[in-house]
């Protein structure tokens, strides 16, 4: 194998699925590198769920193909799983079942020694809730039930859809943790999420999907970029903001004030250069902060006006 | 799973046992009655209540875990269709056969024990019989649940076919007599052969009974007032055969569709 050929943990090569009139996937060409923590957008109805469920051999394409660590899912797909976790959106475990009981029900499934279960109850927070019924918990504790069976057996490839669904910041923050110790180590992550400012944090490359086509595939960076967004510097200075943004002007500079704070988009490399700029001609800058290009700005802008809810009609 | 499979098997066990000694006690005018008559006494009520059970346990198997999202979970572990789909089917006999065999055998102690001069090897007969018709059932009510969609959907599919089977003997006597036979025949033990034929395959329930029946040694019985007289080309094995059909076409039929459907 060539040395520098990149290793894809996930590849789908034009990938196709419709329900009824409904294209739900359309020719979709995934490429998901080893070591990722990819994030998989689109709004409501783009074909996320659905590629997912393809991507683990739920549901089946009507045209295309995934590769799991180059191996076709079609020829090999129940080996293939055991090295992927997955947390389907809106989990729903067995209701009968304890918490302790739902994690060694898939120990077993998955072959892992049974004492990792209290482990994992413990890292999500349930140890005091073991011998509960599943049926008894909130929305938010079957969902951490459901991170904690993903991460059994600690798969080489998380596959998460809305993980953060129904839990408060305090458990995404400890979920993000989680993920970003895991990813650390070697585990790829692959969530789908709608909370961009999440998939800015977390991701290092992300895919955009609307109506079940690929829209842009690539790194968090190069995708907010792609819609020609720079940073923003935005300062607050003590006096009238309007004489800042006159000398601004006078030097090449669009800036634009905003709440008595003046934003200014300009290349990283451009901020010591305003910044004494303004001290040289009198202005005293307070404080000042830069803004990095939004994913969520270049979101909206790839999706536009077509951002309708449902796949494409036939 | 294993817990919930206990409960189910207690609660079942408790209910075979209960039934049999009301039975046994009302067949034998206020005492236990022997093992022939206990059994005669409750073939109507296994012909009802083990379908009916079986129904309930299969009917959301599959269709109520996609609806409910727990299919998705379980099959994206390393495990294939068939593992569960069949795993669903063996853990399931497992509780009917089990509270069957505890149920009625303890009431068939408690009976040889104070009636005494039973036949015990019929009894044992009709306990292997309850089994296969829940078995029968289970797989039917399985399959529904693989091929539909919706869990109620499954359940009344289910539904249906039990009443089908309840009805389709009285269905093909209808054509009988609307074809120019006689009432007579039907009640006094002279029904043809074609009749019986069409009966024992397509209704599993009064194929059960019949079963039973010859399990007994009973080839001339009358039940519900009518006299039956089972032809000598209908023997016990043959409608082991027919059972041993209808629980596997079922089974074969939902996997096939199961390995197909999207989850």
């Amino acid at each position: 194998m060539n040395p520098f050929e990149q290793k894809f943990i996930i590849k789908t090569e034009k990938l196709q699925k419709s329900f009824k009139k409904v294209k739900a996937v359309q020719g979709l060409n995934l490429n998901v590198q080893k070591g990722d923590v990819y994030g998989f957008l689109g709004p409501n109805g783009a074909g996320k769920t659905t590629t997912i469920k393809m991507i683990l051999g739920l549901i089946y394409p009507d045209s295309g193909k995934v590769f799991i660590n180059d191996r076709n899912l079609s020829k090999s797909g129940v080996d293939l799983r055991s090295s992927i976790g997955y947390l389907p959106e809106r989990a729903q475990l067995y209701k009968n079942l304890t918490a302790i009981q739902t994690l060694n029900f898939f120990a077993e499934l998955r072959k892992v020694d049974k004492r990792e279960c209290i482990e994992l109850l413990d890292k999500i927070g349930l140890t005091k809730w073991k011998d509960s019924k599943v049926g008894t918990f909130s929305k938010g504790m079957v969902q951490l039930l459901g991170i904690a069976q993903a991460l059994l057996g600690d798969p080489e490839l998380l596959i998460l859809d809305e993980p953060t669904s129904g839990l408060d910041p305090r458990w995404s923050r400890v979920l993000k943790d989680i993920l970003l110790e895991r990813n650390s180590k070697g585990t790829t992550v692959f969530f789908s999420s709608h909370l961009l400012f999440e998939v800015q944090e977390l991701c290092n490359r992300v895919a955009i999907l609307n109506k079940g086509k690929l829209i842009i595939e690539d790194t968090v960076k190069r995708v907010s970029d792609g819609v020609h967004q720079k940073p923003q510097l935005i300062i607050t200075i003590k006096g009238n903001a309007k004489t800042a943004v006159k000398i601004l002007t006078k030097n090449g500079f669009s800036s634009q004030i905003v709440k008595n704070k003046i934003t200014i988009p300009l290349e990283s490399n451009q901020k010591t250069s305003v910044l004494n700029l303004l001290e040289n001609n009198g202005i005293v800058i307070q404080n000042f902060i830069t803004k990095e290009p939004s994913l969520e700005k270049a979101f909206i802008e790839y999706i536009g006006e077509d951002a309708s809810v449902g796949g494409e009609i036939q | 799973m294993d817990n919930l499979r206990n409960k189910w098997i207690l609660i079942l066990t408790v209910l075979f046992i209960v039934l049999t000694l009301i039975i046994s006690f009302v067949s034998g005018g206020g005492s236990l009655g022997d093992i022939e008559i206990t059994v005669v006494g409750l073939l109507g009520i296994s012909s009802l209540l083990v379908p009916i059970i079986s129904i309930m346990l299969g009917y959301d198997t599959i269709s109520g875990e996609a609806e409910s999202r727990s299919l998705l979970v379980v099959q994206a572990y390393p495990v294939s269709r068939e593992d569960v789909y069949f795993g669903k089917f063996i853990g399931l006999s497992s509780v009917l056969a089990v509270s069957t065999t505890i149920g009625f055998g303890i009431s068939g102690l408690l009976i040889t024990t104070f009636v005494g001069g039973t036949n015990p090897i019929g009894f044992l007969i009709f306990m292997l019989l309850t089994i296969v018709l829940g078995l029968l059932y289970l797989s039917l009510s399985i399959c529904f649940s693989a091929i539909l969609k919706r869990h109620t959907t499954s359940l009344y599919a289910g539904i249906g076919l039990f009443f089908w089977s309840m009805i389709i003997s009285s269905v093909i006597m209808g054509v009988y007599l609307g074809t120019g036979g006689t009432i007579t025949d039907l009640t006094g033990g002279s029904m043809p052969d074609w009749i019986w034929s069409a009966t024992m395959i397509l209704s599993p329930t009064d194929t059960y009974q019949t079963s039973i029946l010859l399990g007994f040694d009973l080839r001339t019985a009358s039940i519900s007032g009518f006299g039956i007289s089972i032809p000598d080309f209908i023997s016990l094995s043959n409608i082991l055969a027919i059972l041993a059909i209808w629980i596997v076409v079922p089974l074969v039929v939902g996997i096939y569709f199961y390995r197909k459907k999207d989850i």
